[in-house]
């Protein structure tokens, strides 16, 4: 059942497209239109690095003067920050991270999801339509991401494929955003691994035999782009869990080669995998903040591209952090952990997984007895996500904001001993990971930072300083805010 | 045709010319052998051959050493 408020649906309602979220935004103060000219490079990523910084207020920023790309317009950063996301969920800008944690947990479902379908001759998306002649240098205001990256990438498309076995289940249907390199005027690569759900649609289609067409979907709404990294479970659909968080209707559409995409989109460039190609892809810089090398990766053909008049091109700063991938999945990561935790674990109280696409997570809970964080540990590393990416995680009581790094490094100095700290060697990683001796092998640490319960008879007396805490402290410290704020005047 | 400036092969050409009006502000290259593509306009750090650090530079002639990301299916 989603839980979200009144005034959150009220919001939900008016933002059914990128362009509705920018007027939000733009309503809020959370966008700006960059005012004057820039070069592709460095211009852009020079000015992206630098509104993403801040990870509370950043905007969204406009590009409509790029040199060399007349009359084209680029936006990024529309995920950037917090403040951002909170305006998506109808909070005010600065809500804690921690309130919207527990705000998209509540609204984690797919129960009766609205997505109306829009005729295509009646979507938006559909305004101009392009057969032939495909450059996507020319069509897109294109321009490198980090200095040292193998080409111009789309960093924030989401592409949406069908499982060859089984086309018609919808829930199957994968939107996922995977980085894109384009290679030809009409060619790409696409960076997807067999772990997946993409990757496991190219290998079935090669596997029989089958074509496999796909759609990427560009300038989305918010909410998808948020779920489509999100990693929900294989026969679970993005569409459903988008519209589902958002309690208010996500308008679909078909492409013209048959997939379910949104009607108000800006563009979507239409494709079919080309069998057993493989191309040069990379290097790019990741969300670890290195870069990963090059590899062979494969490779689509473009076969028509709609899009809206004046299409706006979103793209995304991503590299090493803090950025706006780090706040786009940061909390979309947090909680389907913490939705498969809390079934078997009511304990556990919050999950942290925003550092590096949960490369480092806190989980908080209430621990029942010795030992027990740990053993809450090893199942979160057996969670969809957790497989691969949980690879340090740190837990903690319920006395500690996982969301707040002072109440975490306090617990990490007053109660963890070093015999608190698992290894678990030569398992399975991210394939990025600079760290890893193999890629796509490494470690998982677990540090238990909880307290030691009986029968563990060391530190059992100590007595927590109760830190005086609820309403009357916060009036105190709103009432320290405004005279501070007074004083500077 | 011009010389990549990553795997120095001599067969890239020219994806797109960014005009404003009448003057050219750039072009746009790629490479068909590493696909690597540059705009004229770039630093030095990103399109020099000279400046680009030697780790992003490519020697296309082995193949193998660049990992597949999807294994390709063995005819059978």
């Amino acid at each position: 059942m989603n839980k979200q408020s009144e005034l959150s649906i009220e919001v939900a309602k008016k933002v059914g497209s990128l362009r509705d979220f920018l007027d939000l935004l733009d309503s809020k103060g959370q966008f700006i239109t960059w005012p004057e000219e820039v070069l592709p490079e460095p211009d852009i990523r020079n000015i992206l690095v630098a509104a993403g910084d801040d990870d509370k207020f950043g905007p969204a920023i406009m590009f409509d003067k790029i040199k060399g790309y007349p009359g084209k317009r680029m936006v990024a950063g529309v995920h950037g920050s917090f403040s951002n996301i909170a305006a998506l969920l109808g909070y005010p800008l600065g809500t804690p991270i921690r309130d919207l944690f527990y705000d998209i947990v509540g609204r984690w479902t797919t129960e009766a999801p609205q997505l109306p379908f829009i005729e295509p001759d009646k979507a938006v998306i559909n305004e101009v339509r392009i057969e032939e002649n495909f450059n996507l240098f020319s069509l897109l205001p294109l321009y490198r991401i980090n200095a040292m990256d193998g080409g111009f990438y789309i960093g924030k498309a989401n592409v949406v494929s069908r499982d060859p076995n089984d086309p018609d289940n919808f829930g199957k249907q994968n939107v996922g955003i995977y980085r894109i390199q384009p290679h030809g005027p009409d060619t790409f690569t696409l960076m997807s691994v067999p772990v997946h759900d993409m990757g496991r649609h190219m290998l079935a289609a090669e596997l029989d035999d089958v074509p496999l067409k796909i759609a990427v979907m560009l300038g989305n709404h918010p909410a998808m782009a948020m779920f489509a990294a999100t990693p929900v479970g294989y026969d679970e659909s993005e569409f459903a869990y988008a519209a589902g968080m958002m309690g208010a209707p996500i308008a679909l559409t078909k492409s013209a080669n048959g997939l379910d995409i949104q009607a108000d989109g800006e563009m979507v460039i239409e494709a079919e995998y080309i069998h057993g190609e493989r191309q040069y892809e990379g290097p790019f810089g990741e969300f670890p903040g290195s870069y990963s090398g090059v590899r062979r990766a494969p490779v689509f053909k473009i076969t028509g591209i709609s899009h809206r008049k004046d299409p706006i091109f979103e793209n995304i700063y991503i590299g090493k952090g803090w950025t706006e991938h780090d706040t786009l999945i940061g909390l979309n990561t947090s909680a389907p952990i913490y939705a498969v935790l809390k079934k078997e674990f009511p304990e556990v109280e919050a999950v942290n997984a925003l550092y590096q696409h949960g490369l480092t997570g806190i989980i908080s809970l209430k621990s029942r007895f010795a030992g027990f964080a740990k053993s809450v540990a090893l199942r979160a590393l057996s969670t969809p996500h957790g497989l691969i990416y949980l690879k340090n995680l740190i837990m903690v009581d319920a006395d500690v904001d996982p969301f707040d790094l002072n109440q975490v490094m306090w617990a990490l100095s007053v109660r963890t001993r070093a015999d608190d700290i698992m290894v678990l060697d030569n398992m399975a990683g991210i394939m990025i990971d600079p760290s890893a001796v193999i890629p796509g092998k490494g470690h998982h640490l677990i540090i238990d930072a909880t307290t030691h319960m009986a029968p563990d008879p060391i530190g059992g007396d100590v007595e927590i300083v109760r830190r005086p805490a609820g309403q009357e402290i916060d009036d105190l410290a709103q009432l320290i805010k405004s005279m501070q704020e007074e004083a500077r005047k | 045709m011009t010389a990549c400036p990553r795997c120095s092969n001599s067969n890239a050409t020219v994806f797109h010319e960014g005009r404003e009006g009448e003057e050219l502000i750039w072009t746009l290259f790629g490479c068909p052998d590493c696909y690597f593509h540059w705009r004229d306009s770039e630093p030095a750090e990103s399109i020099s051959p000279t400046k680009r650090k030697a780790v992003f530079q490519m020697d296309t002639s082995h193949p193998e050493k660049y990992q597949l990301v999807l294994p390709v299916r063995e005819e059978s």
